[in-house]
């Protein structure tokens, strides 16, 4: 099979030109659906995989009149199969999802230019919250999670990606996963007063920026956090899980944050190791938003129509920036639902949508004993 | 270590110490009778098509027919079977009636049980426990309470342990990953092991036959039931389908029965889970790359159908199959074709149009793996012989008496 490079196209060149949350959707879904119809014929002629797909679907040569129309792939399926439109020596990278050593991990390989715009598409986005200038960063993990080059996981993966937007970093965490609160005093003694950002995984924020910290707070922390604390951005990703299980919900998560840490920006953000890059921030009033790089449908499983706005369904992520793997259109295993396009009071355009949380696993009957478990998928 | 479910006061000392009974001891037999006539007879088991077919199982017509053509086919007179001792029983978890089968064989041929059923309740199985207590207490049959122990515990490999080497047979329902967890542990050195692993079935339609059908919904009803009632992981519900003839016939067999089936599907059906709807996408979308693209992904008017055609015999794959409603299909000229094709993972071979002439012409040419050849809408239907065992053989020991 020839296998030749991509070329950075017109419309992906046009897609970077412009600010992330800029094109209102007429003229973005035409962009999009020229650029994904590029991608679908570079990935039909690079990737025996999806050649595969393709045939099997009974789609034939020439291109699609929409978006909804492209072969969705499961996002499991990268845990399954290896799968690539590049060649070996053209990997830079190989991302995997986390997850416990037994399951399955999804395995997405990049090439330099895949790489990049992964970046530059990230940079875009966040820049468009926090504004371009880096500022002192706290990072809700230990430094040994990304410097254990034996385990570089996705969690791992997703903070070196935001480095990139602070600097003088502070990592809330000793090696023994304790809080380093002498380090914190320090830290927000000398830049307390000014912008800093804050990044970690939900979870993690929820149990040691929250829950250990208010615990050493009144006894060991000498220092006013809520003062110190009042012009921090605080971004977080990861999933909602563990949250709910406590009852925890993205509303209480941003009160609880702003009430006792006087946190007052809060930024979820939903993206997977599978699209990096082309991830949806959370805006100002609390919705998930598609940018330039990116188009959300929602899908009702009895049949895969798309669904109108306002009803739940399996949510497909589209993303330009794949090229590398053949990773464009994937089918999610996450609810959620679009609330409306172009018209969000935070006057970003696009589509705005929350998650609603995740498919459950449903019974089989059958002779075997044991349900396999499916693994969950984990976001980076 | 473990709670009994039945009998009521049950303990199991009383079912190591109790005696086996003979064969088709009366005993057992009266207790099937009355088991058969309360099933039966109670309107309230008409919603749960499986009692009732295990109520027909249990008919003393039945139970005597299997008598003649099974157990005494091949005993010679001189030669006699007796009960094996205690064995123990590990069921599956979700289809329901297993449990009671095994159990009920091996009643029938004098031997003492422990069953382990699933951890997990299910309405059908609590029924059937609360049936056998309830005759379990009658006066007449106290004489088969030290017999029988249905037990239930979190899988645990001591409790495992302790009565495999107890018992005489070992019987393990449940797929490969169970029966590879059980044998690792110890099993007493005379006892005997039966095992049920992970299988494969299929349907194969003659399709000049079944386009000569004037009434093809009576068929596509019947494969309906062997199919969705377990969610089409029961291990003889059909997963692919060979079309046999032209392939002019093929095609329009296919048109007629797929149009046929899917407003079977979609009136019968309740609920599509959405998990289900994605795990049929993520099976058939590995299929198409597993093949190189050497399938057709069709669906029907909803996900409750999913089809994939393949280009021939030789690229089906097995292991990608999730159940649910996932249909390999595969058109061939003649039924021969498939003798090859088997393997010993296969079961079941549910059929339409063919004579048992031509079954066993074909079976004959080196079938490797078939065990059990019915009549769609029999899939289900549990019997004697099964997975290539005949149970009452496996449960019994032959004592040859040499003159």
């Amino acid at each position: 099979m020839s296998r030749e490079k991509y070329n950075m196209s017109q419309y992906l060149k046009t897609i970077f030109d412009k600010k992330p949350y800029e094109i209102a959707t007429n003229e973005k879904d035409d962009l999009l659906l020229r650029e994904m119809n590029e991608l679908h014929e570079f990935h039909s002629k690079n990737c025996k995989e999806y050649k595969s797909i393709c045939r099997a679907l009974g789609i034939s040569e020439g291109e699609f009149n929409s978006l909804k129309e492209f072969p969705m792939l499961p996002v499991s399926i990268f845990k399954e199969l290896d799968i690539k439109s590049i060649k070996d020596e053209d990997v830079v990278r190989i991302l995997y999802s986390s997850g416990t050593t037994s399951m399955k991990k999804s395995k997405i390989y990049l090439d330099a230019m895949t790489s990049a715009n992964q970046t530059k598409a990230l940079t875009t986005i966040v820049n468009d919250f926090i504004g371009k200038n880096r500022i002192p960063m706290i990072i809700v993990d230990s430094r040994s999670t990304i410097t254990n080059k034996n385990n570089f996981s996705a969690r791992a993966a997703g903070i070196v990606g935001m480095l990139t937007f602070g600097k003088d970093y502070f990592y809330l965490l000793k090696d023994d996963d304790t809080l380093d609160i002498t380090g914190l005093e320090v830290f927000l003694d000398k830049y307390g007063s000014q912008p800093i950002i804050i990044f970690g995984f939900t979870f993690m924020v929820w149990k040691y920026l929250y829950q250990e910290l208010i615990k050493t707070k009144n006894s060991q922390v000498k220092i006013n956090l809520k003062d110190k604390l009042n012009n921090a951005v605080l971004i977080h990703s990861g999933g909602w899980k563990k949250l709910l299980n406590e009852k925890v919900d993205n509303i209480t998560f941003k009160n609880i944050l702003k009430e006792e840490l006087g946190i007052k920006k809060v930024h979820n953000f939903y993206g997977m190791v599978e699209q990096v890059g082309s991830v949806f921030m959370e805006c100002e009033e609390g919705y998930f938003h598609t940018s330039n790089f990116s188009e959300v449908l929602i899908r009702n499983h009895l049949d895969w129509s798309v669904e109108e706005n306002g009803k739940e369904g399996i949510i497909e992520v589209i993303s330009v920036l794949p090229q590398s793997y053949p990773g464009n259109v994937l089918l999610t295993e996450d609810i959620g639902v679009i609330h409306g396009v172009d018209d969000c009071k935070c006057k970003r355009m696009g589509k705005y949508f929350t998650v609603k949380g995740r498919v459950e696993k449903a019974e089989v009957r059958g002779c075997s004993d044991t349900y396999e478990l499916k693994e969950v998928q984990n976001y980076v | 270590m473990f709670d009994i479910l039945c009998p009521k006061n049950g303990t199991y000392e009383d079912v190591l110490k109790s005696e086996n009974f003979l064969p088709y001891g009366s005993a057992v037999v009266d207790f099937f009778q009355q088991l058969s006539k309360n099933i039966l007879q109670n309107s309230n088991y008409k919603k749960y098509p499986e009692i009732i077919a295990l109520g027909f199982w249990l008919r003393k017509a039945n139970l005597i027919k299997m008598q003649k053509d099974v157990f005494e086919k091949e005993t010679t007179k001189d030669n006699i079977k007796l009960a094996r001792g205690l064995v123990f029983h590990i069921a599956p978890s979700n289809v329901d009636t297993v449990f009671a089968y095994s159990l009920f064989v091996s009643l029938l041929m004098g031997n003492r049980n422990i069953v382990r059923v699933s951890s997990q309740s299910s309405l059908v199985l609590d029924l059937l426990i609360t049936e056998l207590n309830d005759i379990l207490s009658l006066k007449e049959f106290k004489s088969l309470r030290n017999n029988l122990l249905i037990v239930r515990y979190e899988h645990n490999d001591d409790t495992t342990t302790e009565f495999s080497l107890r018992c005489d047979v070992r019987v393990i329902w449940g797929g490969d990953q169970t029966v590879n967890k059980i044998r690792s542990l110890p099993l007493n050195t005379s006892a005997h092991e039966i095992v049920f692993p992970d299988r494969f079935s299929y349907c194969a339609v003659k399709s000049k036959e079944f386009l000569s059908l004037n009434h093809p919904f009576e068929l596509t009803d019947k494969f309906y039931k062997d199919v969705y009632t377990f969610d089409q992981n029961a291990c003889s519900s059909p997963r692919m389908i060979f079309w046999i003839g032209s392939s002019e016939d093929n095609q329009k067999a296919q048109e007629k029965f797929w149009s046929c089936f899917n407003e079977v599907v979609e009136s019968y059906s309740g609920i599509l889970e959405q998990d289900h709807s994605l795990r049929k996408l993520n099976s058939t979308i590995i299929t198409a790359v597993t093949t190189e693209g050497k399938v057709k992904i069709i669906n029907g008017s909803t996900n409750r159908i999913t089809r994939v055609q393949f280009d021939s015999l030789k690229d089906v794959r097995r292991d990608d199959h999730c159940g649910l409603g996932l249909f390999y299909e595969v058109c061939i000229k003649d039924l021969n074709e498939l003798s090859s094709f088997f393997s010993s993972k296969d079961q079941t071979l549910s059929v339409y149009g063919f004579s048992n002439q031509e079954i066993s012409d074909c079976l004959n040419k080196g079938c490797r793996s078939i065990s059990r050849v019915v009549p769609i809408g029999k899939a289900l239907e549990f019997d004697v012989v099964w997975d290539g065992y005949n149970l009452f053989d496996e449960l019994t020991r032959e004592v040859s008496i040499v003159s």
